[in-house]
Order: C-alpha cells, then structure tokens, then sequence
C-alpha cells in the first residue's frame, strides 16, 4: 500500500508523460501551428449548465475580483485566433468541479487546437494523425461512423427524432429501466444515458472511433449542419469506448453564440443554479470576426491511459484529487 | 391556580442541558457512524443515541451521489442496502450519472442503480454488533449484546440457515436495521461436535472421497472417513467445508 505522499501512478508513467508532451509539440511544430498560453484564472467563464467550475477570489478589498478556473482554455483561444493568431494549440490545465472519479479528475491536462480554414473533415484527420503518432497504432484501426448510424446500429432508434414511446420500449427490454423515471421526456439525457450504457461499451473492441454529426440539442459550441440542420458539426474521438476528445466546426455567429449563452443561463434557473455573466470579451471576439476554424480538446490523461492496460486516472497520475 | 413563571426556568435549564447531552452524542455517533458499532456505549446512552437521529434525522438522513463510497448504507425502495460499487460517469458536455451497485441487506440480492448527479437518497440506520447466539423458542433466535446485555430476538428471515453454524454462547455478527436485527452472519471458522456420521474406517487418513456428518447443530458438512461420532472439527462457514479436527 502506497503512502498518501506518494505518487498514485509508477514512475514510468511520469516518463511517458514527458514523452508524449514533447510528440505533440513536434507535431504541431512540424505543421506550423503555434503555441500560445491563455489564462487558466479568467474574469469569465461557461455558462454550460452540465459543467461545474472553481471560483476563487482576487483580494482588493474592498472590491474582491471574483476569478473562474477555466473548464477549457476555448474562450481565450478563440480571442486569439479573433485577432489573427492563425492556428494555435495549447497545452494546460483545465477544472471541473465535481467530476471525480475512474475517468474525472477535477484538475486535467488539456490539449486544445484550432486549425484556421479546416472544416469538421480535415480536423478529423489530423486527429486521426496525431493519435497514431502518439499511441502507436496503425492507421487501419481507425474508424469514423456518423453518430445516427452508430446509435442505431448499436439500438435500434433514432437519436435524431425522439419517440418517448420507443425509447421506454427500448430502456424496457435492455437493462437501463432507470433511465425511465430519469431522463423522462428530456431527449438531450435520454440521448447521453443511452449512450453512456450501450453505446460507449459497444465501442470496447475498437481502438480509435471518431463519431461525428452529433444531434443538433447537443451542438454545445458546434455549427449546426449547413445541408442538415438536425446535426451539429461536432465530432468525438473515443478510445477504445472511452471519450478522450470533442471537436467542433466552430461557431463563429455572436448573436447565436449569445442566444446560446441565454439558453443555457435559462436552463441554470430551472437546474436552481446559479447564472454566469456572458463572456463579454469573447462575444466581442466573435463580433469582431472569428475566422473559419475547427477546433478540439483532447484529455491527455485519458490518452495516457489508453497507452498501459490500466483502467484508471489514477494508474497515469502522480498526485490525482486524493493525494493533491 | 397561577404557576409562577419562575417554575419554568429549571424546565428550560434540563431541556438545554439535555439538548447538549444529545448534541455531544450525536457528535460521537457521527465519528463512529462508519466503523462496527457504537462499542461502548450503554443500552441508557444507545437509546439516547437514538433519541438523538430521530431529533436530528432530517440533518443525518439524506446522502448527496457526492457521497457515495463502498459501504454506505441507504434506503432503496423502502429497504436498507449497502452501496458495493459507484461510478461516476459524465459525458463531457452532459448529463452526469452516478451508476451504483447495491446490495439489499434484507435480501441479500445485488441489483444495479443509476442516479443523476447531486440527488440524495436516504440514509439507512443499518449497523453491525457483535452478539452471543443465546438460545432458540422454536420461533424466535435469541442473541444478546455481551457487554450492555441487550437482548434481541431474530426471526426466521433474518438468521436465514446461518443458524446451522450457530451453537449456544457463540459470538457472531448481528446487522440492525432502526434497531431490530436484519441479518445474522457467523464466524468464518467454527467449532461443532459431529453428532452422526458414518463410522469410518479405522486407520484412513488419507482424507479422499470423505462422507457426510451432522453436526450439533444440523449442519451437514463432508467429513474425512477417519472423523467419528463425538469429535470436535473447525469448519470454514464461508465454505461450509471441514478445515481440521480440534484436540480437545
């Protein structure tokens, strides 16, 4: 039994780490993609209901400066690339408040890209890239299935369309009754219950699966789909059926950027908590013009698990929450 | 008649000082509320004890998902169970999760929950004491707490067939549910007379094949041949298996 001093992973681990720091730095330095840093305490941050953060509290009395952990350095970023960075990545922490347990850590590492002028497609090649480079796979094991084709495949229903009805059957005659009573008529919980239960376990078997053209009541900070508008552009990249990546076709609209905001500040009252100030400084980014982009979040901790035959942050952390 | 206000006075003193009385043991019940048992505590202060949830059970009764470990016990369609195993799971834009493995301490069955993040569920007042099987009336199993002498009677669905490891003095574990006993589990090993058994063949130590003997207390447990009538053997109840003979 190791002492709560210790480093929860082994040693090598540490090593593996710094080696596949200095892999993503290549790659992008290969490609022309520039470095940057952004803030991890911001005067802003989501207003994303399913996304709990840390505030802390910048003493100048008698005025103290309420400050927010960033949850993703996505707001930031999306300045820079505003004022004409070009595409830029960024390797730092993020919080959550919260998310604890196997696969959460409230304190992460973050790999987060913007390549300027790719769509959704290109974006997802070179995630498909950089993992091969990292993880040592081969090309082959790569898979991308749009996210309709897979829930159905795996279930039988249409994630597009909800028919209460048909996913009761469904949660009925497949173990998850409780989603039921749950997830009720909300087509959006229905959507991540299912596919946390069946869907996720059913990718198991394959080493790199990216899902794209999630359904439009989860677009988060997605387009939606010029040709289809029951789709946003937003993809996932899962390991071996564990989520270890977002990307997205970035929205560049303020107005809709901001009606999402309100959105999402409306969904808070109903959750009872509390509403976030709108990011004043990006939706003025976004005003002033965001060029074309695709952009993803990758958690290295995740990845680095996907590395060993360990099935735990922990295996892959030095000081993870109970030992920080 | 006119009651002098005054009269009221030591009445408000008693119900403060019983009300830190309480708020101490609750203190004391909260630090030990995870380990065996309140072991020293007198039958007088266990009720007190639980004088004290019930005044205070709408503060202890509710556990938030955040709170869920192994060994939690709360309440499930209106039965005391035990959490096993708790997996968080959240999509990173979505819905969070909590899918808990619990198993029904009345039932001893193990089913699969899943809760949404940040709901609370009852707390159980499940705990376990360790007790001294007393005596059966034909109906009732009856056990007593050695140190505060406290009796409890256990009827035929919570001793379960445990009983056929029990002999009378025994100690073994009891689990209470508000008090009254939900299960009873025996001691890993045990030490029971064989009261029949075929008679073997003298000189066979060899311990193949074996036979079958009843125990003191009906248990039937597969015996090596040379094991006679009379005999002590220690028994592994988790198994029911014979381990050795015991020399008296």
């Amino acid at each position: 039994m190791k002492q709560s001093w210790e480093p929860a992973c082994d040693i090598n681990y540490l090593r593996i780490r710094a080696q596949m720091m200095s892999k993503i730095r290549c790659f992008f330095e290969d490609r022309a993609v520039l470095e940057v840093e952004t803030p991890l305490l911001c005067s802003a941050t989501g207003t994303d209901p399913q996304l709990d953060f840390f505030s802390s509290y910048f003493h100048s009395e008698p005025d103290n400066i309420e400050l927010f952990l960033q949850t993703s350095p996505e707001f930031a970023m999306k300045r820079l690339l505003a004022a004409g960075s070009g595409s830029i990545y960024q390797l730092c922490k993020a919080f959550r408040n919260g998310e604890l347990g196997r696969y959460h850590n409230p304190e992460f590492s973050i790999l987060e890209w913007y390549r300027v002028d790719f769509n959704l497609n290109q974006l997802m090649d070179e995630t498909a890239d950089l993992i091969v480079e990292l993880l040592g796979i081969s090309a082959e094991s790569i898979s991308k299935i749009s996210y309709k084709e897979l829930f159905e495949k795996v279930t039988g229903l249409n994630p597009l369309f909800f028919n209460q009805k048909e996913y009761v059957e469904y949660a009925e005659n497949n173990k998850i009754k409780d989603a039921i009573l749950l997830c009720g008529d909300d087509h959006s919980m229905w959507l991540d219950f299912i596919f946390s239960y069946k869907i996720q376990p059913a990718l198991k078997e394959q080493t790199l699966c990216m899902v794209y053209g999630y359904p439009a009541i989860q677009s988060s900070l997605a387009r939606i789909n010029q040709s289809d508008s029951s789709v946003a552009d937003r993809f996932e990249v899962f390991i071996k059926g564990i989520e270890v990546g977002n990307g997205f076709f970035e929205l560049a609209d303020a107005v809709e950027q901001e009606r999402r905001f309100d959105q999402e500040n409306s969904a808070r009252q109903i959750k009872k908590l509390r509403t976030i100030n709108k990011d004043e400084k990006f939706l003025d980014a976004l005003r002033y013009g965001l060029p074309d982009c695709s952009g993803i979040a990758l958690g290295i901790d995740r990845l680095l698990m996907s590395i060993g035959d360990v099935n735990s942050l922990n295996d892959v952390m030095a000081f993870p929450f109970n030992r920080a | 008649m006119r009651i002098p206000i005054g009269c009221f006075l030591p009445i408000a003193a008693l119900l403060k000082q019983l009300r830190s009385l309480a708020m101490r043991l609750f203190q004391r019940l909260a630090f030990d509320k995870n380990q065996r048992a309140i072991n020293s505590a007198s039958v007088s202060a266990r009720s007190i004890v639980k004088i004290t949830i019930c005044l205070l059970e709408e503060k202890m009764a509710k556990y938030s998902t955040n709170e869920f470990k192994a060994g939690l016990k709360i309440m499930l369609d209106q039965d005391p169970c035990a959490i096993i195993e708790n997996e968080f799971i959240k999509p990173g834009k979505g819905q969070a999760f909590n899918r808990v493995k619990i198993r029904n301490l009345k039932n001893g069955r193990v089913i699969e929950r899943t809760f949404k993040s940040g709901e609370s569920v009852d707390g159980a007042d499940v705990m376990d004491i360790e007790v001294q099987y007393l005596y059966n009336d034909g109906e009732f199993w009856h056990f007593m707490e050695p140190e505060s002498y406290e009796q409890y009677q256990a009827d035929s669905n919570a001793v379960t067939d445990v009983v056929k490891w029990l002999k009378e003095q025994d100690i073994c574990t009891m689990t209470l549910w508000n008090d009254s006993p939900l299960s009873v589990s025996p001691p890993n090993f045990v030490e029971l007379a064989v009261a029949d058994t075929d008679p073997g063949l003298k000189g066979d130590t060899s311990g193949g094949g074996g036979k079958p003997a009843t125990m003191e207390t009906g248990a039937v447990v597969r015996v090596p041949l040379f094991v006679q009538i009379g005999e002590m053997i220690r028994i592994d109840t988790r198994t029911g298996e014979y381990v050795s003979r015991v020399k008296e």
